[in-house]
């Protein structure tokens, strides 16, 4: 069997199998590196990561693979990756957070910077009251508190 | 696990389908008290919203305020520096975050914000290195006040500056030369609309990427002192909108790859002057509407894989091909008075375009497909002109170029005219002799509807041309 037909299986946090060709799970660092440190064992636990994400991140990777192995008129194929890449981040927020923390571990950098450019672009023209109602953040300061950063800061209050 | 997490999630998103067909919201906007309201929204603010929002409620986690701050630090690099700041007020955790987040932008005609402004949030920010700041300062009095913005970015090490003082009817602002004579960080400058007056040599030691973007150099040492003093420079952008200030531009950077030079503005009686170019690891060249200068010598481009000199119609030229040698693909678009340099072969040339439409560009035709023994890819730009003006005729190569017998196996023509006898000879002389020839496309203007005839009469003939490539492909397209 040639190195490429290798599967590998992925556990996640539940113990449940996720069976994937190498090349897809070299699209995990974490899991490229455990390769490359001579690691040939053919399941590999990601403890940290649920099913239900774990899928989600195998599911982003494969497409890249598959992307990455076609040749020629690359790009349509670029093009057909962002669309791909737009559909796959349109999760709600829950899902969102937990993808970002998962692309964090397993360092899966084009499936990081794409869920911080998403939050970054709901972050972006929003006021403070409306980031605090999308992302259910608690305003602990007093009002006392909150005016004086506020004036602290003044410039990036006023319309 | 699996499910309790499903039915959370259908929990967060069922109201929101819901709103989508119904255009109702349920909105739970009192955490504490935990106060439904039912509101309609209008379909604007549905739109807005759309993106991933799930509803405030009981079970919704602030997810966002638990990443660790390397994450957040990744998601605020992406947002407006005004956005990033407001995030201080949203709680007490986010007090801060804003000051360490290290690409930052300002720019006072959008922003509405002033160089004191920038002065005090640059004071408070606390970020041990400043990976960008890009300032755009429009109003006159914050001009004045760039020495000490600019002094605040590089002691906080600034790898990337941009600096765009555009104003009208201004004299230019003066870089702050006194910052230049040491700099160990900054790795990528982008000056525009500054005076640049270096009365000796900077020290940039990192600089890798420099573009001077309507600049005004305070004379001809300014640039090499700048330059000279930018040893690991490895990409420069020259875009000019006069001469005035520099009349020999010249560019001297060992380590130079790319460079890219272009001028966009009328000839006026003080044209004149131009650039010598001394790069030898030079690997990438743009030089696009250079039409006012009186020369541009490339000295010496052994590493070039790549050029394009396009748009340089009417200056005397004449020895720039004997510069380009060592590529690998061209464009060019050159005057006709150009110089033959004897001798000289292009080697490496796999790719060449050319604009025709000058006088002689079938001798220029002629010469490069003679010297580029390995030419594998032609494309030629045509002239929507119907006749075949006096003086233009083809004279084809007395032997058979080496690259149409081995190594020709593209061709691509572009505004083909179809009419032309010279046109129709030189597109004859290739499909006879082009051996490898895979492909040929030639594309045609657009014609009036009871021309169609005698086009298609034209291009049959040159399809019953006999091709020395049996498995040569020749289309026709429409413009």
């Amino acid at each position: 069997m040639s190195e490429s037909n290798k599967k590998i299986s992925l556990i996640s946090s539940e113990g449940e199998a996720f069976e994937v060709s190498e090349a897809v799970a070299r699209e995990f660092e974490i899991v490229a590196h455990m390769l490359e440190d001579g690691c040939s064992g053919s399941s590999i636990p990601i403890t940290t990561v649920d099913s239900n994400i774990l899928g989600k991140v195998i599911e982003y990777c494969t497409k890249h693979v598959e992307v990455g192995n076609v040749e020629g008129n690359s790009e349509k194929a670029e093009k057909d990756l962002e669309e791909f890449d737009k559909r796959f981040i349109a999760v709600e927020m829950n899902t969102l957070f937990s993808l970002i923390l998962a692309a964090n571990y397993l360092n899966v950098k084009g499936l990081l910077n794409i869920g911080c450019q998403k939050v970054a672009d709901t972050i972006k023209d929003m006021k403070p009251e409306e980031v605090r109602s999308i992302f259910n953040i608690e305003n602990d300061y007093t009002p006392a508190e909150e005016e004086v950063v506020r004036k602290e800061n003044e410039w990036a209050f006023q319309p | 696990m699996t499910s309790h997490l499903f039915s959370l999630q259908i929990l967060c998103t069922f109201p929101l389908c819901f709103s989508a067909v119904l255009c109702v919201r349920l909105c739970v906007l009192n955490l504490k008290e935990g106060i439904i309201v039912v509101s309609v929204d209008t379909e604007m603010e549905q739109k807005r919203k759309i993106g991933g929002e799930s509803l405030r409620n009981r079970d919704a986690k602030d997810m966002i305020s638990e990443l660790p701050e390397a994450l957040l630090l990744q998601i605020l690099s992406s947002v407006p520096t005004k956005d990033v700041i407001a995030t201080s007020v949203l709680s007490k955790r986010w007090k801060s975050v804003w000051k360490m987040v290290q690409k930052l932008k300002f720019e006072s005609e959008i922003d509405h914000v002033s160089s004191e402004d920038v002065y005090r949030l640059l004071i408070m920010h606390k970020a041990p290195f400043l990976e960008s700041l890009h300032l755009k300062i429009e109003d006159t009095s914050g001009r004045l006040d760039i020495g000490i913005l600019i002094g605040i970015a590089f002691s906080r090490h600034v790898r990337e500056l941009v600096l765009d003082l555009f104003h009208d009817d201004q004299e230019k602002v003066r870089f702050p030369s006194g910052l230049c004579s040491y700099n160990n960080t900054l790795e990528v400058l982008k000056f525009k609309y500054v005076l640049l007056d270096f009365p000796s040599r900077v020290c940039f030691n990192a600089l890798r990427e420099l573009h001077l973007f309507h600049v005004v150099f305070k004379n001809e040492a300014s640039v090499c002192n700048l330059l000279s003093g930018c040893p690991r420079l490895q990409d420069l952008v020259v875009e000019r909108n006069s001469n005035l200030d520099v009349e020999t531009y010249t560019i001297a950077v060992p380590s130079l790859q790319r460079l890219t030079i272009e001028e966009n503005y009328y000839a006026t009686e003080l044209s004149g002057g131009g650039y010598v170019i001394n790069a030898p690891s030079l690997k990438y060249l743009n030089i696009q509407c250079l039409d006012h200068i009186d020369f541009c010598l490339i000295e010496n481009a052994p590493e070039l894989v790549e050029a394009k000199i396009l748009d340089v119609s009417h200056i005397p030229n004449e020895n720039i091909l004997a510069s380009l040698t060592s590529a690998k693909c061209l464009s060019l678009h050159l005057p006709s008075e150009i110089k033959y340099p004897t001798g000289s072969i292009f080697f490496q040339l796999v790719s060449l375009e050319v604009y025709i439409d000058k006088i002689n560009w079938w001798n220029l035709l002629s010469f490069m497909l003679d010297s580029s023994p390995k030419l594998q890819i032609l494309k030629l730009f045509g002239l929507c002109r119907e006749e075949c003006p006096v003086g233009w005729e083809w004279n084809q190569p007395k032997c058979v170029p080496e690259c149409l017998l081995l190594h020709l196996e593209t061709l691509v023509w572009t505004r083909y005219v179809w009419g032309r006898a010279d046109t129709k000879q030189v597109a004859t002389y290739i499909l006879k002799n082009a051996r490898q020839l895979k492909k040929a496309t030639l594309s045609t203007p657009y014609i009036e509807p009871k021309m169609l005839k005698t086009r298609r009469e034209m291009l049959n003939e040159l399809d019953s041309v006999v091709r020395a490539s049996k498995s040569c492909h020749l289309v026709f397209e429409p413009e």
